[in-house]
């Protein structure tokens, strides 16, 4: 593995692919510091708490059947949607190449424009934890 | 477990499998006590009939058969599914490393694109 000539994403959502309607994706991946500083202490003393997933993105607007509209519009709000991410194309089998993949809730689809310009959307999806 | 790094074991979200199929024995890396093994599977077309998608499990990557350990609800519609994970505190000698994944067509005729990944955390 090297570094990525950032072209080739292949986004899957809900059972649909949706790679050609996206011009930009985002996978975010962190912890939540919790602060147990305590009087007496003498720096500022934090602790690891929970993992937060989150996977962003956009692209351009299209409401044709198999398209972002039709698959994102209905759900908003609904819990334990696939997403799966694979940044580099997809090869089978390659470890060392690997994609993301969550449930999650569908936070927001916005669309967005400026005149003369194309119709943009954007989206966010909330990990829900993937133990189950 | 916030986010599963995945591994693709068949892409067929390109070219869509006309016919039942074995994919390629992959493997996916060591089984450590502990740890879980995730699986999904996204079918991005529609057909009549049905599409069944189980991954089998191996200690040797040239054995013909494994023993299946995820076994995805047959359908013939758009869907996406996330397993139950394997939780086991042995899975060092339950389970094996190499995987692959099978696809059947519960008809004749049909046509499914899909694709399938796990992965191990």
């Amino acid at each position: 593995m090297a570094t990525i000539a950032f072209k080739s994403a292949k986004i899957f959502i809900d059972g649909y692919d949706l790679s050609a309607d996206f011009s930009s994706i985002g996978v975010m991946y962190s912890a939540e510091v919790l602060d147990e500083t305590a009087f007496g202490d003498t720096t500022r003393i934090h602790k690891g708490g929970l993992k937060v997933a989150d996977v962003e993105g956009g692209g351009h607007w299209d409401a044709a059947a198999g398209h972002v509209d039709q698959v994102m519009f209905g759900i908003v709000g609904t819990d334990d949607k696939i997403i799966s991410v694979f940044a580099n194309g997809i090869t089978e089998g390659v470890a060392t190449d690997m994609g993301f993949s969550m449930k999650g809730v569908v936070e927001t689809f916005d669309l967005s424009g400026d005149p003369g310009s194309l119709l943009e959307f954007s989206f966010a999806i909330r990990g829900r934890g993937i133990a189950a | 477990m916030a986010i599963l790094r995945s591994v693709p074991l068949k892409d067929a979200s390109v070219t869509a499998m006309t016919s039942c199929g074995q994919g390629t024995v992959y493997d996916v890396g060591a089984i450590e006590p502990g740890k879980r093994i995730y699986a999904g599977l996204h079918i991005l077309s529609s057909s009549t009939g049905g599409l069944k998608v189980r991954i089998t499990m191996n200690s040797s990557s040239g054995a013909s058969a494994g023993t299946v350990r995820f076994n995805f609800t047959c359908s013939a519609a758009r869907t996406a599914e996330w397993l139950t994970p394997l939780t086991t505190g042995t899975t060092t000698s339950t389970f094996q490393r190499f995987c692959r994944a099978i696809h059947e067509l519960t008809t004749s005729g049909e046509s499914y694109k899909f694709i399938c990944f796990m992965g191990i955390q």
